[in-house]
């Protein structure tokens, strides 16, 4: 996976934009895909699932990162462009022609390693002291603020070492989203980024590096999506969320986090929006994303034909748990999806009545 | 004659080396001279290129058969005189398709240079008009507020080299001196090879070898160590001990370099002349004073040759110092604290900075920045060691 | 040399039984052989003939070729020279040795002649200059260097060269000089230079000296010895072997049947 991503650095990158600079003209059938390092592996089995049903159809993935996908979906370099993150108005200006559709569900878990405290031992964590420990105010473990949260623990007197990541990335945004809704000191000092200026800690490349890396190192907190708690058995904090509950990450707490984010009817249609601000509910984990590809309304509508059957066959078929929670994702929820999904279809090409009907 | 000529491969040998390894070019006639290897013509004062006795007489040589040739012709005879005008001409035009063809190489290669560096300023733009040379020394960098400073990358840089340098020179001429004058037999082809195959290990594979062994060592061992040791009297010392930081960076990165030091100077210690380490031990000398006196000194050239070519390669190690630096963007002031160099910071970030064209432009001017480093540091080095050589090779060369 | 002869003969070095083998192969058989003090002993013989590997025996500079060793005894003012309680650097410092083509540091010509005395031990700036103004001049060599001491020794020519390299031995204050063919690489007038350096170093030490060229050995030494395949097979006052060799192998040499 690293080795992926990172061959995927400067070199490459230089090189795909030549390569593919004539993709727009290539065969209809001819598709690419590249960008977010997070939805790679979800995308390489729906790749390889989706050729040997629609024989004919070429798809080529690559891990290039979330801002790659996003100005090469824009200019045409590619067909379309994966990224964690939605729109922000910033690049809205900038690369007017992109619609987003959300294609898969993620989250972002804080993950530890304190000495003396069991992996079976629930801890809590509320977004404010979580902001503080990253921004290094918080330096050790039995701080006042986080025994109050954790009445019934143990903590050691031990140093936090925070670990963090050094790429840009869609879980860094998931995460810092949670600790900018939650901590105004965060949001006034650092915000949120996909690779924001880090106050303290230490950065590693992928969420493998930073696994092992608080894995290895007493004291040490982290965060990581929920594939990696699944693959690697990790036990993760449970944050509070808007209504006060502490919930831990699941495909099922981040799949009612989707429901009760649209159920809100101010949750805008083109999805431009992070939905952690609007999180409410038992049972609800406050800090899960959508995944996003980026398409560009300008692709020639020969191309986009496919890419709309593409992503109707991803937003459908492409859901079942064999191809989603097997790479770390939780399915869309369907339903409450189904008409802002449709929406975003007519967008991407007028006039063609192609639509979702029923989930995977 | 046999050792004369000993002598003249060695000397070409140093040649070939200083080409090969410095970059620096040796003028032809200085290596005619040096093949011609003579010590035998007495006068000083004569003029370099008279000095050869081999070039005289080739001279001379050359002339009579050109008399005979004449005296051939004098028979009326054009045929062979025809002959020579064509030859001439074929002689001619080969060797303007020749040298036509290696100019076409050298223009590529400068081609290429002028394209790197025309693409990178023009690319990095944006960022040089907007902070001009406050970009160097200043250590803010948050692409959200659009405000970029070099300083903190700079200075993590230069700490993983110096790491790196400081670990790796000492054991590697340790190591060659051993190599050539001190381990039996049997072990220094074994250890070449394994030096050899230690070069050509992916940087990746260090990397990997760091976290699993550095990281666990200095965490657990090393750095709890200094901290209770030197850390007690010096803060530099101490710290929370983690593992990742600059230390692990710079040392595994001097494992890296040891053996491009080594090498090189192993291979200008067995240059050193058996007739000068002959001369000390006649005079008395132990082992330890002929390495320490003679051997050392002369292998100075190429020890500093092989240190340029390490810096070069610890100042751009990339894969190996991004797994286990800690990338964080702050000043180490600590030898236990993490950092950031530039070539892990473009690695990490640069194919998301491409979103935004001043972020681009800040991580291409840092791509500047290391590219003039190692501009500067490579021609200091080159300098200074034509002022070291300087003596020496009017020593081998003007002989006579 | 006429001194000499009413000098009395003391021994420096003696040589009984003595052999010598590379690895397997034997390179001297069972030489007996005394050089005198204060004397010029040269050793001629053809190429291989042994004279070489003989002398480099006398100051154990053989010592560096793997699996060289020797049988027999060798002794210098009678101490073993191969006992195995004498340290070749001790033996090294009271023999000292010139070699065939010269051999200067890559140091300054003042380094050059210094570097013995300074890995003895000696610091005072004042000594190393007297000692080294002593030893270029009993070298023959002060008066063209004595401007540019501290330019590099390779600036000088070949034949300067030479004499810095015996400069530099003398420095030490050896017993004995070994020279090793010191004049095969020069030209005739820095030959004949040597030469007469050798006249005037012989009232002070002991010389040996190989070399290729017998009207060389004829000029400059008191006794000849003459060696074939690894034998010694005649040694005598010089006179007397170019006159009126014993061995008629030695009479073929010199009058140039062989070799």
């Amino acid at each position: 996976m690293n080795i992926v991503k990172r061959t995927a650095g400067l070199a490459l990158s230089l090189a795909i934009v030549s390569v593919l600079s004539g993709a727009g003209t290539a065969r209809a059938t001819d598709l690419t895909i590249s960008g977010s390092t997070m939805l790679f592996p979800l995308e390489q089995v729906w790749a390889n699932a989706y050729m040997k049903s629609h024989p004919g159809v070429h798809i080529s993935v690559a891990s290039t990162g979330s801002g790659f996908g996003i100005s090469n979906a824009a200019n045409g370099n590619i067909t379309i462009g994966a990224s964690d993150a939605y729109l922000t108005k910033d690049l809205r200006t900038r690369y007017g022609s992109l619609a987003a559709i959300p294609v898969a569900f993620d989250d972002t878990q804080v993950i530890y390693n304190i000495p003396g405290v069991k992996k079976s031992q629930l801890l809590r964590m509320d977004g404010p002291t979580l902001a503080r420990i990253f921004m290094g105010k918080i330096k050790f473990w039995d701080d006042k603020s986080i025994r109050e949260i954790n009445p019934d623990v143990h903590f050691p007197h031990q140093r936090i070492k925070v670990i963090h990541r050094a790429d840009a990335s869609g879980t860094t945004f998931v995460f810092t989203d949670y600790l900018s809704q939650t901590s105004k000191e965060w949001y006034d000092e650092i915000g949120r980024d996909l690779s924001p200026s880090w106050p303290v800690g230490s950065g590693y490349n992928g969420s493998d590096a930073v696994v092992a890396a608080v894995m290895a190192t007493p004291g040490a907190i982290g965060y990581v999506g929920l594939g990696w708690i699944n693959e690697y058995h990790l036990s993760s904090m449970a944050l509070k969320n808007l209504d006060g509950y502490y919930v831990v990450g699941s495909v099922k707490t981040i799949q009612n986090a989707g429901k009760a984010a649209l159920h809100d009817p101010s949750f805008p249609d083109d999805f431009n929006r992070s939905i952690v601000w609007n999180l409410h509910g038992k049972d609800v984990y406050p800090d899960a994303n959508f995944e996003f590809w980026m398409v560009s309304t300008a692709l020639p509508a020969r191309t986009m034909l496919e890419v709309k059957k593409m992503v109707i066959w991803a937003l459908t078929k492409g859901q079942q748990e064999k191809y989603t929670v097997k790479t770390g994702f939780a399915p869309l929820p369907f339903a409450p999806l189904k008409p802002r999904l449709n929406k975003i279809l007519n967008r991407l090409l007028p006039g063609n009545s192609m639509k979702i009907e029923s989930g995977g | 004659m046999n050792k004369e000529h000993h002598g003249a491969v060695r000397t070409n040998r140093t040649a070939l080396f200083l080409e090969r390894v410095m970059g620096v070019a040796m003028e032809p006639e200085t290596r005619a001279q040096q093949e011609a290897g003579q010590i035998l013509v007495e006068n000083a004062t004569l003029p370099l290129s008279t000095a050869s006795p081999r070039i005289l007489s080739t001279d001379s040589e050359g002339k009579s058969r050109s008399s005979e040739g004449e005296s051939l012709h004098s028979d009326g005879k054009s045929v062979l005189k025809n002959l020579r005008e064509t030859s001439q001409a074929r002689i001619h035009r080969s060797e303007r398709l020749f040298q036509g063809t290696l100019r076409v190489g050298g223009f590529f290669v400068l081609a290429l240079f002028a394209t790197v560096l025309g693409v990178s300023i023009v690319e990095a733009w944006p960022s040089i008009s907007k902070f001009g040379w406050s970009f160097l020394w200043t250590s803010t960098w948050n692409p959200h507020r659009q405000i970029f400073g070099a300083w903190t990358y700079i200075v993590g840089t230069f700490w993983v080299t110096g790491i790196a340098l400081l670990f790796a020179i000492p054991i590697a001429i340790l190591s060659s001196l051993f190599l050539s004058d001190y381990s039996p037999k049997w072990l220094v082809g074994g250890v070449s090879t394994l030096m050899e195959m230690l070069a050509g290990i992916p940087s990746i594979v260090f990397g990997a070898f760091g976290i699993i062994f550095m990281v666990p060592l200095l965490r657990d061992h090393v750095e709890p160590f200094l901290a209770n040791t030197l850390g007690k009297h010096w803060d530099f010392f101490n710290g929370d001990s983690m593992g990742y930081g600059i230390l692990a960076a710079g040392l595994v990165v001097g494992i890296m370099v040891i053996p491009l030091v080594a090498t090189v100077t192993r291979d200008s210690l067995v240059m050193v002349p058996r007739e000068t380490v002959e001369a000390s031990y006649a005079l008395g000398s132990t082992k330890a004073e002929m390495v320490f006196f003679v051997k050392l000194p002369a292998v100075v050239p190429g020890i500093i040759g092989s240190v340029i070519l390490g810096f070069g390669r610890a100042i751009g190690e990339t894969m190996a110092v991004l797994l286990l630096i800690g990338n964080q963007a702050s000043i180490p002031t600590s030898i236990q604290d993490v950092g950031y160099t530039i070539s892990s910071l473009l690695a990490n970030t640069f194919t998301y900075a491409v979103i935004d064209p001043l972020y681009a432009a800040a991580e291409i001017e840092l791509g500047l920045i290391l590219l003039v480093i190692s501009l500067v540091v490579n021609t200091l080095g080159r300098e200074l060691l034509m002022k070291l050589m300087g003596g020496r090779l009017a020593g081998s060369v003007g002989g006579g | 040399m006429e001194n000499g002869a009413h000098d009395p003969l003391v021994p420096k070095i003696e040589v009984k039984n003595f052999s010598a083998f590379y690895g397997k192969t034997q390179a001297l058989h069972n030489v007996d052989f005394t050089i005198f003090e204060r004397k010029i002993t040269a050793m001629i013989g053809p190429s291989g003939c042994g004279k070489s590997t003989f002398l480099r025996s006398l100051n154990r500079m053989n010592d560096f070729y793997q699996g060289f060793r020797v049988e027999g005894s060798a002794t210098l003012d009678g101490e073993e020279i191969y006992s195995p309680t004498v340290n070749p650097v001790l033996i090294r410092q009271r023999v000292g040795m010139v070699f065939q083509k010269p051999n200067p540091f890559q140091k300054s010509i003042f380094e050059n002649v210094a570097y013995g005395l300074r890995i003895q031990g000696v610091k005072s700036r004042s000594v190393l200059a007297d000692i080294v103004e002593k030893s270029l001049k009993a070298a023959a060599l002060w008066d063209e260097v004595k401007d540019r001491l501290n330019g590099s020794a390779f600036s000088l020519s070949g034949g300067q060269q030479q004499r810095l390299c015996i400069a530099r031995a003398l420095a030490v204050e050896p017993e004995v000089i070994l020279l090793d063919e010191p004049a095969s690489a020069l030209d005739p007038i820095s030959t004949a230079r040597i030469e007469e350096l050798m006249q005037d170093l012989k009232d002070r030490y002991t010389i040996a000296i190989v070399t290729h060229n017998m009207q060389q050995a004829a000029r400059v030494s008191d006794r000849t010895a003459f060696f074939l395949d690894g034998t010694l097979v005649e040694v005598n006052d010089t006179t007397k072997i170019f006159t009126n060799p014993e061995d008629s192998r030695t009479e073929d040499y010199i009058t140039g049947r062989f070799g």
